[in-house]
């Protein structure tokens, strides 16, 4: 017997690999988090990786990001879903970092704690007026249309509204706009949500303005979603010639940039073609350069309504590091606007207990290492810590940006395993433990499985309307679809 | 000999591709021109199973091609010798068809991408006739529906040909370590195809339906790039996104074999790798 435990235990010595195997949590399931999880898979053999999200639905903002007249961007989900389904990975839906589990205890039950919960807030203007009611964020409105069940009630009034002003002109400012202005019976088949569908049904909007404090050369959308929306049907688009004239900067920032040249080109293209006849119910985008906000204007009517938006012109400057900048030039005018929606930024939100960097949105870190403020010049990076996604490199990319973004941090979790700083040899408890300290919290878990069911059942709600999938939106709906 | 074995093509409904039946030689001598009544007055029995088989294809048979009713006779006249001159004349019938469906399986087999509709039905038993009509009348379509679907699913705008799996073209990939592999592409597919069939690491997350920026390869000489068609409006705006962009990016899903390509390079980007000829590479979202 005492042989039989030697003897054991001098094999256990030397398998570690086999019986201890690297736990991984990636906490976010959206392009982020599996992208890592799938290079973590690649990378180590025998790692064991779970990925945590706080909504029964995973793949994060391809699921409540993506417009729903985009359905190619979200064929990435079968790659995921792959990820997902191997034998090494979990994904424990409904865990919230936070109040179902702190951070102290993931790191206490896993090897690796990787945060890629991106950004769920956005950025403020900070002007007279913001909180009035009829002004939202452009996430919010994201959200709205796209089934987010904390956002199932948020109800924008579109009855009541004329003119939707949006400002900012980056790529989900276009999307909102051409989500307000598209024929509803073209959204009817696609997976929008059936509540923002029939609001859209009912809108009277009939005007949007997208606002931009610099020019067209600035421009932030893409080509790809500036030419949809100008290729809408009955859609009249104003684009003042002058805003058009090009500086010397403008034609220095042209030369080097691809993107924005073609921006530039199909922006002036509109502004040229001249639309001639105007249908009685037409829908009108105009694109407003060179203004930004100064405050809210509020309702005579309806009191903490916003009724306008208080412009002033601006002009660009060249700062510090060449780039051009907006300032004010003390010229102010009006647009009347019922509903305001604030396209000019996501937000990550702390973690507690971790350093944050308000001004850029994100975890301090080096090349994903998480790194705790020291008062020195040297950052000590924390252990088994690590950041992927926007939480790392701020709000801006698109879904393939990740795929870069994993492959460093990765990379880092690897060097930083190679140098023996991970403590792989200490045994964690890290699926098992998790599990078993949510069961004593009453926490249910979504299981893969169980969000197959979810999706099994959108889709066939989604085939009695001609839709993709009918997305279940709300948290009763989701809980029925995936417990029973 | 008590029974033989008979091969028939498909010419009968709700019978698979090919099979074999053992043949009682009794109950194709029993086989009679259908008289109403026998000599003796008795009523024929109903035919069934093999002889009802070969009254069908007899009939079919006469009736597609009006042969004069020389067969029902010589049927008559001798029943062992009419079963083989029937056998042989629905042979002959579908030996073009058989052939081509030989051909094809052959070559889909050979080429190790059986498509797994046919897979099965090859695979299925004789005496499983569970196939619905419409499966019928598309089984010579199941080899070009197969086919084109795996095209199209990695190339939206692909020239539209089949792909040929006799014409290969060789292509080199040079992965982000800098070491190369050497392959072999049949006409017609996608480069992202051909580096997934080959275990390449290049990503695909759309799946060639140009929504995405993840299959961005550098065609490493530029009279390679010369022959390539120009990209169309669709790929410049993903192209735009592409990390690492060159002067020669292409997306993979969109850059189809031609014979022109023979001896291609090309690059896969890395995220060290800076090739952005533009300066600074713009991150919108």
């Amino acid at each position: 017997m005492a042989i039989y435990g030697s003897v054991r235990r001098f094999w256990r010595s030397f398998s570690t690999f086999s019986s201890d195997p690297l736990r991984v949590c990636i906490v976010g399931s959206g392009p982020a988090g599996f992208y890592t999880a799938e290079k973590v898979l690649k990378a180590q053999e025998g790692a064991q990786v779970d990925i945590v999200d706080r909504l029964p639905t995973p793949f994060g903002l391809v699921r409540s990001g993506v417009a729903p007249d985009h359905p190619e961007t979200k064929i990435v989900v079968n790659q995921f879903t792959r990820v997902a389904q191997n034998g090494r990975c979990s994904f424990l839906g409904n865990v919230n970092l936070g109040s179902a589990v702190s951070l102290p205890e993931l790191r206490e039950l896993y090897h690796v704690v990787v945060l890629a919960y991106g950004a769920e807030s956005d950025r403020t203007l900070g002007i007279p007026g913001e909180d009035f009611y009829g002004i939202h964020s452009a996430r919010e409105f994201v959200w709205w249309y796209n089934g987010h069940p904390d956002y199932r009630n948020f109800n924008p009034d579109l009855t009541n509204t004329h003119t939707a002003v949006i400002l900012g002109q980056g790529n989900v400012a276009l999307d909102v706009a051409r989500i307000l202005l598209r024929p509803t019976n073209e959204l009817a088949t696609t997976d929008i949500a059936e509540h923002a569908l029939a609001a859209l049904r009912s809108s009277s909007i009939r005007k949007v303005y997208l606002i931009g404090r610099r020019g067209p050369a600035q421009a932030a959308c893409t080509a790809k979603e500036l030419r949809e929306i100008l290729g809408i049907k009955d859609l009249q688009i104003h684009i003042q010639e002058s805003d058009l004239l090009k500086s010397p900067a403008d034609e220095e920032e042209l030369k080097n940039s691809r993107i924005q040249r073609r921006v530039y080109d199909l922006l002036s293209k509109a502004a040229s073609a001249k639309d001639l006849h105007s249908k009685l119910d037409h829908r009108e985008l105009h694109f407003t350069f060179f203004h930004k906000p100064d405050r809210f204007l509020e309702s005579d009517d309806r009191s903490e309504h916003v009724s306008g938006v208080h412009l002033e012109k601006t002009r660009l400057i060249g700062d510090e590091s060449g780039r051009q900048v907006a300032v004010g030039t003390e010229e102010f005018e009006d647009v009347k606007c019922e509903m305001v929606l604030k396209s000019i930024g996501y937000k990550s939100i702390p973690a507690k207990g971790l350093p944050f960097d308000h001004q850029r949105g994100i975890i301090p870190n080096i090349r994903g290492r998480v790194v705790s403020e020291t008062s020195g010049d040297s950052a000590l990076p924390e252990q088994g810590l690590y950041v992927c996604g926007w939480l790392k490199r701020g709000p801006t990319g698109i879904i393939g940006t990740n795929l870069y973004c994993a492959e460093e941090t990765v990379s880092s979790i690897s060097e930083d395993l190679q140098k023996g700083l991970l403590q792989p040899t200490t045994r964690k408890s890290g699926r098992d433990g998790l599990l078993q300290l949510l069961d004593d919290r009453n926490v249910r878990v979504v299981s893969f499985r169980e969000w197959e069911k979810i999706d099994s059942e959108e889709r066939r709600l989604g085939s009695l309307r001609n839709k993709p999938r009918e997305k279940l939106a709300s948290w009763d709906e989701l809980q029925r679809a995936c417990w029973g | 000999m008590d029974k033989i074995l008979v091969f028939l093509p498909k010419c009968y409904p709700n019978a698979p591709l090919i099979g074999y039946y053992q043949v009682n030689i009794r109950h194709i001598q029993e086989y009679k021109k259908p008289n109403r009544f026998l000599p003796s007055g008795r009523r024929p029995r109903p035919l069934r199973g093999l002889p009802a088989f070969l009254a069908g294809i007899s009939s079919g048979i006469r009736n597609s091609l009006r042969i004069p009713r020389v067969l029902p006779k010589a049927i008559n006249s001798s029943a062992v010798l009419s079963s083989y001159r029937l056998f042989w004349v629905s042979t002959i019938m579908f030996i073009p068809r058989l052939s081509r469906v030989a051909f094809r399986l052959a070559q889909e087999l050979s080429s190790g991408k059986c498509p797994q509709a046919i897979r099965g039905y090859v695979q299925r038993p004789s005496s499983q006739f569970m196939q619905c009509q419409v499966e019928q009348r598309m089984e010579n379509k199941l080899f070009h529906a197969s086919i084109m679907q795996k095209i199209c699913l990695y190339s939206n705008d692909a020239s539209g040909d089949v792909v040929d799996p006799k014409q290969k073209i060789s292509v080199t990939f040079v992965d982000k370590d800098g070491k190369e592999k050497h392959i072999k592409v049949p006409i017609g597919m996608s480069m992202l195809e051909a580096a997934h069939e080959n275990d390449i690491e290049l990503e695909g997350a759309c799946e060639g339906s140009l929504a995405c920026s993840t299959c961005h390869v550098i065609v490493m000489d530029m009279e390679y790039y010369n022959k390539l068609e120009d990209p169309a409006d669709e790929e410049n705006d993903m192209l735009d996104l592409a990390f690492g962009l060159s002067e020669t990016s292409r997306l993979g899903c969109q850059v189809i074999a031609k014979p022109e390509l023979e001896g291609i390079r090309l690059a896969i980007p890395a995220a060290t790798r800076n090739f952005a000829v533009d300066g600074f590479v713009p991150k919108p979202h």
